[in-house]
């Protein structure tokens, strides 16, 4: 037995070793350094790319077990120690009933994830860090303010544990509120009563199956107002100790799910604050003139953390309550502690400000069940790529993403048929690609070798592309007559390539086919979502209410058929989720996921294809098409890394396409990208010049010509073929960094691309200078 | 009943305001960076404003910890304020100013040397300054980077110290003393520039005569670069008016320039928080302004020099500006943000620098951010330096690349329109000149094309015309002599359809409106006594008079109407000339009513327009004329067109003394009554709308009020 521990030892020894043996290998063989003082002057060390990995081992394997036979007679006697309740699969899961603090023994690698801390050093936290950090759920509340019958905008955090000062922060329980434990399958309900708030909420922790953790909290089970107190609960927090470490002492990263997905390593990064960034972006139905600079979303309803980077993983999925959801980020440094934390934080009830003046509280909570699911994964797994494919596997086993990729590379055409601008009366048509000349281009393209194009057309209807969707379904028929267009689709059709046609049934443009007095969503503080933009034609846009948006789509749906339109690029539906209110209802986020979700499935069921722009996750299961990949994150200042997190959960499963390559400033640098995330190129053209776009409201798409993208196209389409072909549509089971602007990535068959992105500094082998494959 | 109708009268206000508030209540968004991975958009100088374009510069790292050269210590950076890059040894220089607790310091000021791979700093003379603000390098040349000197501007201790390049004191300055200085005047150094000779260029805070100029020696040259002030026309009757105390106070002091500095000719750049066109500057040994800049900011904070004499500033907003030699903005990015959360926006932006790479250094509340130029943004930067070497031909490859990234680059267009001038491809140096709005380019070219037509053409555009004479002295010849009735038969039959086109009215009065060319005031006269012309023709004549001018917008040549078709507001041409006038009838015929005169409105109302003959008659001509000129026969465009105006003035001056029947001098003073109350009508109008919108507001608050606390 002794024997076989000590080759797994070993053997663990041995992985990073020959790791960084293969890497120096390549280093020596096939790559020089051709211009070492060059190396100055790129970004490829800033957070915009990945970053080497510190392989090194992990030596403190999260919490300690704190077993009955090691304790003193003093906590023998508060039954501070850790009790065995449930053994599954791969781990099992321990309980302190004095602390309400559950472990997870990871059975294959040793390591302990805990929901909250039993030792904590004065030198690492502050009060405030370790009280959170000692405790399963924090909960803040609204404190009732009875003199004017309302709500303060301060909320206070309760815990369960409370700390006393030492040396080591001594934990007990907070007096102040009663837990009860009840055994349920394998796993324990908490019964929580803060008896001086006047609140209850119950807590579900147990093992699935395969050992991973769940902790749940029913919103029907939660009682406010208890005992004449009317309090309301705010927030809940859950687990903040999970994966939490000490600057300094552990080599991992967080992963964040922003954008392409990014990576916060621990050891890099000091901030003063602590921050969170909501799921699914801000939610303008509450917060409506909160206008933000980010451009990238949480997308995903996920977390991970990497505790030693091929050692010990995590991968949180909020399974329900994560339209309420925000990641809270807390970092060396922030509230005067050393730790790292990540932690989901429940918004379960609204404030807003009425009319855009009064504060006021909801009555009623948003009303979801929270529910998290934490997956532990072990060695190789555990790092973004073996958490990317552990959210792939889980979408695909939960039904929640349909596998529609056959994974042939593909070239996506975005057409710019026509467009509105002012005429010295009113408005007029300018027609920047007609139907005639989009099948030249196509033609065109074909004899120069391209196989397989995806074709979106945007502007099809008759008032033009920008600030008139909801279209009327009509065929632009200056652009081609009805019958052109129907013959167009199926021409195409039959040589394999689906045809999307784009429209918008959630922001509305002034001009588009909507009743603004009906269909226009108010937010929560009663106002309109109306808002204005710097146009040249059409300066207004709305956001409307999801169930017109549902029957607007569904009324179309006909007329659809008739023009013989199967394929729907459909925009904002995506990236759209708000509150709003309608004679005296609030419906909330929930509702409106729910009504697009039913959206898709009725146009699934009516044979439709749907392809959507950055869509959040809870969309997936009906999307055939992912548009506009990000290939970067929203570039916080607390990150390090930007990592193809996205990409590689979808690569395989739905084909994805960056956005259009014309308006990049460094387009081979976009290339290698889209090639190292396994993500398919875009391009948006037009038969005619730009600058006809200078008055429309496309005026910011400031290069399409076709005649200046052509050779662009055909170049890279053939450059990047090759490349596909190597990665055949497998998985990516390793990324590697060797070293800044220099990235293999290795493929399930164990084939394997090197990208070079500093072309100017490293000469690899071989004609192509910017990327080899590997066997 | 009453009730009832009071009641509804009141639904209906309440319905009106709803009707008002849900219309009004509208939310501004702000358009977000691209895709490309940065937090903020970059934008170019468009014909009309600013356009997007690609990405010219990435954030390539934020500092703010270094390790101090020699030890294992780290340094973390206090309040740093100022940076300059010194282009010949790769570092960059910073202003420490330091952190204070208490009395004692836990970060002393002074000033720091970052080494060129940006890990090691090496801290200079923190012994010595109390409060620095302004560091510049001078390399002497031809010796090695120690003989470097640093000069520190300190405001704190109101000297200007001369470090050597390890940081020993060499040199002091201290206030210069000059008659021309003032004694009373404070010497507070806060930046310092230093050009080739040594001449140092001190802002001086608040010093409003400008920057201080001393040798090398510490001796008080002058003051350069001063802003002028121009009066406004309210400041000039306020002046006028005030008392001698009240005068005093009225005298407005220049404002100093913010910040400078010096390029590779030795001019001085300066920026000044002045929020006009003279923010920016770029000034010749005299002190003259060699350029003018369309885009700046009212906030810049410092600015620096790149290779090719670009110009970078930095505004208060976190904006970076880039400029080339000439003023034209290049590109802006950046912006602000008080979270500190994204990286590549700014909190309290203090300095930039710019490396011969093009890299930007941004100095901000306690960190400072690096960033890198784009493959787009080199391209820029290759053709500009081709360009601006006078290599036009070779700038167009780099300018095609520019063009075919961003189609709406207009220096690009610029420059390959200059390209092709040289190589005298006049229609396609056209055709960019136009795409670019370069009206001097686009004329040169013309001009060159037209040239090269009459070159080609004169012969047979003489033959065409000799033919012609000839032809008609022979018909007339033939006429007389009565052989052949050619003319007299065509000039019979357009007789008869004159006639026959005179029996309708309002062709005959059209016919008769020629009359007002030869002899207004005959036409004037039949006007008011034999009603020679009706309101209908009137009207119709105004009709004409505007669509002539729509017509001028959209034909006149594009030297003398450099717009495009889209940009035009019929109802701006409508207000700006057919609206005047209309008002101008108005008012006139009331003052005329009031004080002197005869006219009926009628009459005015038709004589006005028939005033106006000679531009509807000839503004066509004037319109086809402006489309064979260049800029170097502009003068003939403008004599024609002002002419037209100016006859058409002196046509509504006869008309009012002949319709009003008025001597000169009431006619005189009827026109000066009638301004006025237009003058008058339009400030009416303003007040009102401005009135009714406040008095709109208030009663939407009350009722957002009412519903919300109801």
């Amino acid at each position: 037995m002794a024997k076989k521990l000590l080759i797994i030892a070993i053997f663990i020894l041995l992985i990073p070793t020959v790791i960084i043996t293969a890497n120096s290998i390549i280093n020596d063989d096939m790559i020089r350094n051709i211009n070492s003082d060059n190396v100055l002057n790129t970004d490829f060390d800033s957070s915009r790319f990945t970053q080497s990995d510190d392989l090194s081992i992990n030596t403190i394997k999260g919490v300690s077990l704190k077993l009955k036979d090691d304790v003193s007679e003093e906590e023998l006697e508060l039954k501070n120690y850790d009790i065995k309740i449930t053994t599954r699969a791969n781990s099992i899961l321990y309980f302190n009933e004095y602390l309400n603090i559950f472990k997870v023994l990871n059975k294959q690698t040793g390591y302990v994830w805990s929901t909250g801390c039993d030792v904590i050093k004065k030198e690492d936290a502050s009060v405030a860090t370790a009280r959170s950090l000692a405790s399963t759920i924090i909960m803040e509340y609204m404190i009732y303010n009875p003199n004017d019958d309302t709500y303060g905008t301060n909320v206070k955090s309760v815990e369960l544990n409370s700390v006393l000062s030492g040396d080591t922060y001594k934990i007990s329980p907070n007096k102040d509120v009663i837990v009860d434990t009840e055994d349920i399958e394998y796993g324990k309900k908490l019964r929580i009563h803060y008896k001086k708030i006047g609140i209850r909420i119950n807590a579900y922790i147990s093992l699935d199956k395969i050992g991973n953790l769940d902790i749940q909290v029913p919103d029907n089970e939660i009682e406010e107002c208890l005992n004449d107190y009317k309090n309301y609960i705010s927030t809940l927090k859950i687990a903040p100790a999970l994966g939490s470490n000490v600057d300094g002492t552990v080599p991992g990263y967080f992963v964040i799910p922003d954008g392409s997905g990014s990576l916060i390593r621990y050891n890099q990064v000091s901030t003063t604050v602590s921050y969170w960034i909501p799921y699914y972006g801000n939610d303008i139905g509450i917060n409506p003139t909160n206008v933000t600079t980010d451009n990238q979303y949480l997308s995903l309803p996920i977390f991970g953390i990497v505790n030693g980077i091929k050692q010990d993983g995590c991968l949180a999925v909020i399974e329900s309550g994560d339209t309420a959801c925000s990641l809270y980020i807390n970092l060396n440094g922030a509230v005067n502690s050393k730790y790292n934390y990540l932690t989901p934080y429940f918004k379960l009830r609204n404030q807003y400000l009425l009319y855009g003046i009064n504060q006021t509280t909801e009555d009623e909570r948003i009303g979801t069940d929270i529910k998290v699911h934490y997956e532990f994964t072990s060695f190789n797994d555990s790092t973004y790529v073996g958490l990317a494919n552990k959210y792939s596997d889980y979408l695909q086993e939960n039904d929640l993403i349909n596998k529609s990729s056959n994974g042939e590379f593909k070239l996506r055409i975005d057409a710019l048929l026509s467009e509105s601008v002012k005429a010295l009366i009113g408005t007029k048509n300018v027609q920047m690609t007609k139907l005639s000349n989009l099948k030249e281009i196509i033609n065109e393209l074909e004899c120069a070798g391209i196989e397989n194009l995806t074709l979106l057309m945007l502007g099809w209807n008759s008032t033009g592309y920008s600030s008139t969707p909801p279209y009327k379904i009509k065929y632009n028929n200056k652009v081609a007559s009805k019958k052109e267009f129907i013959s167009f689709n199926n021409e195409q059709l039959n040589k394999g390539y689906q045809v999307y046609y784009y429209n918008d049934y959630v922001k509305a443009g002034e001009g588009g086919e909507f009743s603004k007095r009906n269909d226009v969503a108010r937010s929560i503080q009663r106002l309109r979502l109306s808002y204005t933009w710097d146009a040249n034609v059409y300066d207004e846009y709305h956001y409307l209410y999801p169930n017109k948006s549902e029957t607007l789509l569904n009324d179309n749906l006909k007329t659809y058929e008739k023009l013989n339109i199967s394929n729907l690029a459909l925009d904002s539906i995506g990236t759209s989720l708000y509150t709003t209110y309608y004679k005296n209802v609030v419906s909330h986020t929930e509702k409106s996921k729910e009504i697009y979700q039913e959206m898709l499935n009725n146009l699934e069921e009516n044979n439709m294809n749907i392809a959507l722009y950055k869509p959040f996750a809870y969309l997936f299961k009906n999307l055939d098409t992912y548009l506009d990949m990000p290939l970067y994150s929203n570039q916080y200042s607390f990150y390090t890394d930007t990592v193809p997190f996205l990409p590689y959960v979808l690569r395989g499963v739905v084909d994805c396409y960056a956005s259009y390559r014309n308006f990049f400033a460094d387009g081979n640098e976009q290339m290698l990208r889209a090639l190292d995330y396994g993500i398919y190129p875009s391009y948006m053209i037009t038969s005619g010049e730009s600058r006809q776009l200078k008055y429309t409201d496309s005026y910011y798409l400031y290069t399409t010509e076709y005649n200046h993208w052509k050779d662009d196209i055909i170049n890279h389409y053939n450059k990047l073929r090759l490349g596909y072909e190597v990665m055949n549509n497998q998985k990516v089971i390793d990324r590697i960094v060797i070293d800044s602007g220099l990235i293999r990535v290795v493929y399930e068959n164990n084939k394997s691309i090197l990208i070079n992105y500093k072309t100017n500094s490293y000469m690899v082998e071989g004609d192509n200078q910017e990327w080899i494959t590997l066997n | 009943m009453k009730k009832n109708k009071f009641i509804r009268t009141f639904i209906i206000i309440v319905i009106a305001f709803i009707f008002i508030i849900s219309a009004n209540v509208k939310l501004s968004a702000k358009y977000t960076g691209g895709e490309n991975g940065t937090n903020y958009e970059t934008l170019t100088e468009g014909q009309n404003g600013l356009i997007s374009t690609q990405e010219a510069y990435v954030v390539n790292k934020v500092m703010n910890k270094f390790t101090i050269k020699g030890t294992t210590d780290t340094y973390t950076l206090g309040t740093p304020t100022e940076s300059y890059y010194d282009n010949k040894g790769k570092y960059l220089y910073i202003v420490e100013a330091g952190i204070k607790k208490g009395n004692d310091y836990s970060i002393k000021p002074a000033i720091l040397r970052i080494s060129n791979d940006y890990k090691e700093i090496e801290v200079l003379g923190d012994s010595i300054f109390t409060e620095p603000q302004g560091v510049f390098v001078v390399n002497n040349n031809n010796e090695t980077i120690e003989d470097d000197l640093i000069y520190v501007a300190d405001y704190g201790a109101s000297k200007v110290f001369v470090l050597d390049y390890c940081g020993n004191l060499i040199k002091e300055f201290e206030k210069p003393i000059h008659p021309l200085y003032g004694e009373s005047t404070l010497f507070k150094p806060s930046k310092i520039v230093v050009d080739s000779v040594g001449t140092m260029y001190i802002q001086d805070a608040g010093n409003g005569n400008g920057l201080v100029q001393l040798t090398s020696d510490g001796e008080f040259l002058g003051y350069f670069g001063a802003n002028y002030t121009t009066p406004t026309l309210s400041y000039i009757i306020r002046f006028a008016l005030s008392t001698k105390e009240q005068k005093e106070q009225l005298y407005r002091k220049p404002i100093a320039p913010t910040n400078m500095a010096i390029d590779n000719e030795g001019l001085i750049n300066t920026i000044t928080q002045n929020g006009n066109e003279n923010s920016l500057r770029r000034l010749n040994i005299a002190g003259d302004n060699l350029i003018k800049v369309k885009h700046y900011s009212d906030s810049f904070k410092d600015i620096t020099i790149g290779n090719l004499n670009n110009i970078y500033t930095i505004d208060a907003n976190g904006y970076i500006d880039e400029y080339d030699v000439n003023g034209n903005l290049l590109f802006v990015f950046g912006g602000n943000d008080d979270s500190g959360k994204y990286i590549g926006l700014f909190k309290n932006p203090q300095s930039i620098s710019v490396t011969e790479n093009y890299e930007i250094f941004i100095v901000d509340n306690g960190k400072i951010t690096m960033f890198t130029s784009t493959k787009f943004c080199d391209y820029v930067h290759e053709a500009i330096s081709l360009y601006q070497n006078g290599l036009y031909s070779k700038s167009q490859e780099p300018w095609e690349k520019v063009l075919q990234l961003n189609n709406m680059f207009d220096l690009a267009h610029t420059g390959i329109g200059k390209a092709y001038l040289i190589e005298e491809h006049y229609s396609e140096a056209i055709y960019h000149f136009e795409l670019a709005g370069n009206i001097e380019g686009y004329s040169d070219a013309y001009w060159e094309l037209r040239n090269e037509w009459l070159n080609n053409n004169i012969g047979y555009v003489i033959i065409i015309i000799l033919i012609i004479v000839v032809i008609t002295i022979t018909l007339k010849f033939l006429e007389k002599k009565n052989i052949i009735r050619v003319i007299s038969y065509i000039k019979n039959k357009l007789l008869v359809f004159k006639e026959k086109l005179y029996k309708f009215r309002i062709f005959k009065e059209l016919g008769f409106f020629t009359t007002f060319i030869k002899h207004p005031l005959v036409g004037f006269y039949e006007v008011k006594k034999h009603n020679k012309i009706s309101f209908i023709t009137a009207t119709i004549l105004y009709i004409i008079l505007f669509v002539e001018l729509i017509l001028a917008k959209v034909f006149t040549g594009f030297i003398f109407n450099p717009i495009d078709i889209e940009t035009i507001s019929i109802g701006s041409i409508f207000t700006k000339s057919i609206g005047i006038i209309l008002l101008f009838v108005l008012c006139h015929y009331l003052i005329a009513s009031i004080v002197q005169g005869n006219g009926t409105i009628k009459h005015v109302y038709i004589s006005v327009i028939c005033s106006f003959a000679p531009v509807i008659l000839f503004m066509p001509i004037v319109i086809l004329l402006s489309n064979f000129l260049t800029l170097n026969e502009s003068f003939i465009y403008s004599f024609f067109k002002n002419g037209l105006w100016a006859w058409a003035f002196i046509l509504l001056f006869f008309m009012i003394k002949e319709i009003q029947e008025l001597e000169v001098g009431e006619t005189i003073v009827n026109i000066l009554l009638t301004a006025l109350t237009m003058i008058l009508f339009v400030a009416f109008g303003f007040l009102l709308y401005a009135l009714a919108s406040q008095i709109i507001d208030f009663i939407k608050e009350i009722f957002v009020e009412v519903i919300s606390n109801g």
